[in-house]
Parts: structure tokens; sequence; C-alpha cells
């Protein structure tokens, strides 16, 4: 587990590997050389007027053979360096590249910047007589960090108000990339950005997170052309872009136009989930697993049995219940999608959100559909699924037979609370399969005659004397 | 009308409701009012091209200070910045190289352009002109002009800047056309440009002060003449005497220089090439305190901008006046003026 470096300053031929002057990637990470171009690590270099911003970090993420490396750039200028022609204006770039074991062990990206200070080179005399620095080959070895800090949950508080929560509305659809090129921008100090980011990332999930792009000093960047898209400028606010601008002081967003505005908005599950649920610290396996049923419910994905908080499930009722009906997963059979989805009530849709969408679950909640009569034989003539019917839902398996038409199983009825058998044999009865049904239970003829005579309210009663005796 | 801060040629923009302000509907940069309600014939954009410390900013520097200082000689002209990002270098940069410090070097960046109004200049009229300044390092490598050389390969003009003085002497053909070669590779090939078509180039010779030994009498006279003051009268007449010099800058450049190979390439390559000797600092011998820069000749470029803006499509559209019509006869059309019968 070791940690990639990287830099980039203004060498004069002599000091450059390259035998270039000016600045370039001086030093590539060694560990990545051929699979790396420099240019997707410069094209994140922004190099601001250094009476305005003097250091900085830049945060974001680089995919090397499909594994993505979170990468920290320390920005800083150098006041008392001059280039050849005795120009000002030099600064020096030392990069960090973790790898996914290291990065997502912590919720907010910049835990690691932290980290990372005392390993930071200040001057190009430092990196060019660093024993890390290869000056022939153009590369810096890497180095293993130790023992890494702990994971700063106090630095990772939820949102506590409705701009902070636009805000993280926002970054989600930039992340996602259906933010239609908006880009978030902070007007105020680097650290002062740094905390809202780092807190705002720290609630997206990881797959999600390695798609954000940031600046803590981004005074007068391009951002139409630039792959940052959360950035914070002091003095000369960037051009270009669709900028949502955030000015903290005022605790107030000023959007390009209303189609911005309108992407705070919740308008998915996990954004959803975000703006109404989101009330506690939590951990990025626990957002990675939200995110991830989201996504299920979303994109009708195959269901890998996750279970839903009751929030998730409350504030994303509508959106399971159309998962239920159309989604391609085998949970209900083709057949029963709709009608099961049509007929759940609200709090049952929850539920078996809540309970990770089990058969018995699922089972109990098409039972009640079919106690309600909601759903008969003579309106939905198909037969219920057997994964259902084997579920050992007792309801389902004694009111399948009003479409199977086979006797009861006695164990399964007396396996029914005393209040729901009544319901259940009287459905039995409408549906003709009562005689049967009651034969089976031990039924007399004669007590079987009685209970037609009596059907339309006293057989109930006398099922009930039945059971009672 | 394109867009200066992307140079998107569709010419549209949107009007907020809200705040009454312009947007280009590609970018979504800010249009200032001055540049959305100016004829778009006085409209130019021109693009830095020169390798590092070759003399790119102090060049614009130079020249945003000697123009500033024409109010002087020229009735009702002055100039204004359009946005911060030019604001802060007209008022921050300029001062700070009239007093004998050196602009810093040019970060990497997607560069800015310097938007610029010039109001009544004399002969040309009002102008909008966009510097694109990028940096040298830029200009090494094919894939990076592709990343950062965008709005230079797409400006209507290409300012050439070489410092012969920086070049190797054995090897100033070679160097030259090297950095040639790879800007029209990246310009064509990576970057959709068509210079042959649409593109003029300036080649503007820095640092010209150090090449007095190598320059003929009549350029070396020529070059120390150019003071700021040389431009307050008769702009007209200067206009010829520019055109004429950049003939003998070509020839210089050919018999002396021996660097045929450059000029060849640029002509094959461009719609129009014109030629200049520029000394953003100026001359030793012409300096009265040493620290202050007495630039020399940093004028011609820009002139040759402004007639060369007589000629950008936009221009092309309209109802030509006589005076248009002569500015784009001496920036190559030849048929902007009837020929003698």
């Amino acid at each position: 587990m070791q940690i990639e470096q990287y830099i980039y300053t203004r060498l004069t031929a002599d000091q450059s590997p390259h035998k270039t002057t000016g600045f370039q990637s001086a030093f590539m990470p060694a560990g990545l050389v051929g699979k790396l171009h420099a240019v997707s690590l410069e094209s994140h270099i922004h190099l601001p007027d250094s009476t305005i911003v003097q250091d900085k970090r830049t945060v974001f993420w680089v995919e090397i053979d499909r594994i993505h490396w979170q990468v920290i750039l320390f920005i800083s200028s150098l006041p008392e360096a001059r280039d050849e022609f005795g120009r000002a204006g030099i600064s020096l770039v030392h990069g960090f590249l973790f790898p996914p074991e290291i990065w997502r062990q912590f919720r907010n990206p910049l835990r690691l910047a932290h980290a990372m200070d005392e390993h930071r080179l200040h001057t190009i005399e430092d990196v060019l007589q660093s024993p890390m620095v290869d000056r022939k080959t153009g590369t810096i070895s890497p180095f293993s960090p130790g023992v890494l800090p702990a994971d700063d949950a106090s630095g990772c508080l939820p949102p506590s108000n409705d701009t902070e929560r636009a805000l993280l509305a926002l970054c989600y659809r930039i992340a996602k990339g259906s933010a239609n090129n908006s880009a978030l921008v902070y007007k105020g100090t680097s650290k002062a950005a740094e905390l809202l980011f780092g807190r705002i990332a720290s609630y997206l999930p990881r797959e999600l997170r390695q798609r954000l792009a940031w600046d803590s000093g981004f005074d007068a960047g391009k951002l139409f052309f630039s792959p940052s898209n959360l950035v914070a400028y002091s003095v000369v606010p960037p051009v270009t872009g669709y900028q949502a601008t955030f000015h903290p002081g005022q605790e107030r967003i000023e959007y390009t136009d209303a189609a911005q505005e309108a992407l705070i908005r919740p308008h998915d599950v996990f954004s959803r989930w975000l703006a109404f649920c989101l009330d506690h610290s939590m951990s990025s396996d626990e957002v990675d697993a939200v995110y991830a049923l989201s996504r299920i419910i979303q994109e009708k994905l195959p269901f890998t049995g996750a279970a839903a908080s009751p929030g998730f499930a409350r504030a994303n009722e509508e959106a399971i219940r159309t998962w239920l009906a159309e989604g391609t997963d085998p949970l209900i059979p083709r057949e029963w999608r709709g009608p099961v989805a049509r007929y759940l009530t609200g709090k049952e849709v929850q539920e078996l959100a809540t309970g990770g969408f089990s058969d018995p679950l699922l089972a109990g909640a098409v039972a009640k559909a079919i106690l309600r009569g909601q759903l008969t034989p003579s309106n939905f003539p198909t037969h219920p699924p057997t994964a259902l019917l084997n579920s050992k839902e007792p309801r389902l398996a004694v009111l399948g037979t009003m479409w199977s038409h086979t006797p009861i199983d006695k164990h399964a009825l007396l396996d029914i609370v005393i209040e729901e058998r009544e319901q259940i044999l009287v459905l039995l009865a409408k549906a003709g399969t009562t005689r049967e049904g009651a034969r089976a239970l031990g039924f007399t003829e004669d007590e079987i005659k009685f209970a037609d005579a009596h059907f339309h309210g006293r057989f109930g009663r006398m099922v009930r004397s039945f059971f009672g005796r | 009308m394109r867009c200066p801060y992307c140079l998107d040629a569709t010419g549209q923009f949107i009007k907020d409701a809200r705040t009454n302000l312009h947007h280009c509907q590609v970018c979504r940069s800010s249009i200032p009012k001055a540049y959305i309600e100016a004829d778009t014939t006085h409209h130019i954009t021109s693009g830095v091209v020169g390798f590092s410390g070759q003399g790119k900013t102090v060049y614009l520097t130079s020249l945003f200070s000697v123009l500033k200082h024409s109010s002087k000689y020229w009735g009702g002209y002055y100039y204004r910045s359009l946005d911060d990002y030019t604001h802060r270098i007209i008022y921050e940069q300029v001062p700070r190289f009239e007093k004998g410090e050196l602009p810093d070097s040019t970060p990497v960046n997607f560069p800015n352009p310097a938007l610029v109004h010039y109001h009544e200049l004399p002969v040309f009229g009002d102008a909008f002109v966009a510097y694109y300044d990028t940096a040298g390092e830029v200009f090494q490598q094919v894939e990076q002009i592709a990343r950062a050389g965008y709005f230079v390969a797409h400006s209507d003009v290409v300012l050439f800047i070489i410092s012969i003085p920086d070049c190797d002497p054995t090897r100033l053909d070679d160097q030259m056309s090297q950095l040639l070669d790879t800007y029209l590779r990246a310009a064509e090939d990576r970057l959709n440009a068509q210079p042959k078509q649409t593109q003029r180039i300036v080649v503007i010779f820095t640092k010209a002060d150090l090449l007095v030994p190598q320059l003929d009498e009549r350029l070396a006279d020529y070059l120390r003449e150019g003071v700021a003051s040389w431009y307050g009268m008769n702009l007209l007449t200067r206009v010829l005497e520019i055109n004429e010099a950049s003939l003998w800058i070509e020839d210089w450049l050919r018999q002396d220089m021996q660097c045929s190979r450059f000029v060849n390439m640029a002509r094959a390559h461009f719609k129009e090439v014109r030629f200049t000797l520029v000394s953003a600092l100026g001359m030793e011998d012409v300096r009265i305190d040493a620290d202050e820069p007495k630039p020399l000749r940093v004028l011609d470029p820009f002139i040759w901008l402004l007639i060369f803006a007589k000629g950008t499509p936009e221009s092309e559209k309209r109802r030509i006046p006589l005076m248009d019509r002569i500015m784009r006869w001496f920036g190559g059309e030849k048929k902007a003026l009837p020929e003698k019968k």
C-alpha cells in the first residue's frame, strides 16, 4: 500500500529531466510510468495570481487500468523564486496519488491531505535534491504512509440547514453528470471552502465522489474549459460555465438561471433520501448501501437483498411501488407485479422495503390484498406465483386455494390468527371453495349444509365456534 | 458575432430577464454590454504564440502601456477594460511594468482573453480586441496546444513571437520553423482550425534592441524611430511605412538571416503574413531611467491587428467604406481597391 507522487513546476533546461525550459510535469509517479498521461493531471492545474492565492489544494480522481486513484495536488506559489529571465510567478505542485485501499477508508477526501503535510516538498531545491527524485528518468518514487490517521466523523456532520441541503443536492447532480455542466462556486477562503466541500463529499457514495474535482483557489479560472466542478475563489471570480455561486456569509446560492435552480430539487430515489432523511452522521459504507438500493429501485437493477431505512422507504414509496410493478427482478412473477404494486398500501410498501423485500413479506402483502377483496380469481385469474405460495405465509397458502381449488391445508389455517380465519373462510366461501375446504377441515355434511343455509352472517360465527371447541 | 470567451461562432447571446445581462449560450460567459452593442466589424481576436521566455507577456504589457499613453497624441482616444481579468492587467500589471518590474511568468492555464475597448482610434475608429496570452510551454508539444491552445488556433490573428537573441544562431530557421510546424499541426489536425482560410499572422521579432548589430541600417533606424510619439501624427502615413517595413524585414529574414523556410511555410499556411520588429523594453541608449521601459515599435503589430480587422468575415458582410477598403488592400486583399486602367 504505497502513495505515489508527482511534481509539476517551472524548471530550466539544465534542471529538467526532459531538457526543456518552463512549466512542466517534471517528475511522474514511478509506479505509474507508461500508464498515466501527464495531461490528465496537468488539466487540473490552475495557477492563480500569486498575489491572491499562495497555497491551495486540488482534489480529483484519475482512472488508471480501471482503478480510481485519488489525487491531491498541493499548489503553492514560490514568491522568492525567479526564472532565468528574472520573472516571478513560479509555482510548485506536489501531488500525491492514493490507491483505493487508502482513499476509500476516509469519508472526507481532505483527511488525507492533512496527513500528507509532513511529506510535502516546499521548494524547487527540495525537489531537485530529494532522494526520491530520479533526474535521469524524470520519476519520483512512491512511499509507504506508515500509520494513517483515523477517519474523522466530526468533519462529516450532515447538512444542518436548507442551504447546505441544496448544496449537497447540487453536488449530487454534478457528480452524476446530470447538472447541465453546472459547477458549484464558493465565494470565500480556501479553508472554509474545503470544510464545506469535504462535508458534502462525505455524503456522496464513493462511486460518485470520484467524479468530483475541486479546486480551492480558482480565481479567474475558466470553468467551461476546466475539469473542476467544485471551486472556490476569494477575489477574482471564475469566468464561463454554468455557475451556482454560494455566498457563505449570506447563506445564499446565486444561480445562473431558473433551470439551474431547479437542479437542487429532489428528482430521484437517492436525492429524496438526501433531502428528507439525512439527519445523522453516516459512514461511507452506509451511504454506499443507500445509493446501491437507490440505483436498484431507480434503474430497476437486479435486487441484492438490501433493506431500506424507514425514512428511505417513506420518502420513496411511489418509486418503490413503480419498481415492484416494472422491475425486471424475479421477486414477483411478471403477471403479478402490476396488481401487487397497485393494491399495496403505503404502509405495506414501506414494510416491504424496510424488511428487504423478503418472500414472506411479499406473500403477506399479497395475502392482504386478497383479503381486502382487491385480488380475486374473477378479476385476476392467473394463479399466485409458486415462489410466494411456498414462502410459508399461511394466509396465502390457504387463500391460494381460491385459484387452485385444492384442499385447504388445515395446519396452515390453524397458523392464522383467529380474526383473519373468519375473513378467509368467508372469502373462500364466496369463491366457491368453502364446501371442499370445510370438508377438508373435518366438517360433517350436516354442518356444511347448516353453514350454507346460514352463510350470510352466521357462517363465520359458526366457524369460530368450531375452532373454539 | 463570436463570443470572446469561447470563440463560439453561433453568435447567440441570451438575455437574462432577471439581470438584463447577456450570456453566451455555449459557455455562459457574461458578455460586456459595450461588446454586444458595438458594430461587429470592430471585433477582433488575437492569439499570442511563442516559446517560453521569448517575450509574449512582456510585449502585451508593453503594448497596453504604450496605448494607455497614446491618449495624449490621439484626440478623443482612450481604452478601457471590459472585464475584471483585464481590469487587473491594466491597472495592476501595467503600472508594475512601467516601474521596471517584469510581468510574472505566464502559467499554463486555460487563457482568459484580455478584452479591451479602444475608443476613437485615429483612422480606425473604435475597436474591441481580445488578446489570448498562452504560456510558452503550450507550444512545445502538439498535445499541449490541443489542450490549451484552442483560442489561439481559432483567433483571427496570430501574434507569432520570436526572440532571435534567444535562439541558436546556427539553427535559427530550424527553430522558428519548428514552432510554426508544431502550431500548424495542432491547429489543423487537433483543433479543426483552418489558418489558410481564416487566419492572418503577424510575426513579431521581440528583443529587437539586441538585434541591432544584425540589422541593416535601414531597419535599425526604423526600430530606433519607433517610440510612442512616432505614431502620434499622420497615422495613415505611418501605416504606409509599417507596410513597407514589413517587406524590408521579410527581405532581411530571407537574405541576411537565411530563414526562407520559415517565411515560405508561413506564407503557404496563413491568409496573410506580416513582419515586425519590436523592443518591448527599449534600447539602453534611449532609456532615460535604466529601469523605466522605453518601448520601441510595439504599436506596429497592433496596427496590423487593426488593418486585419477590416478583413474579418464579420466585416466582409458589410458595405465597405473607402478607408476600410484601403486598409483591406494593405491587409493583402488585392481586389479591395480597383486596379489602375
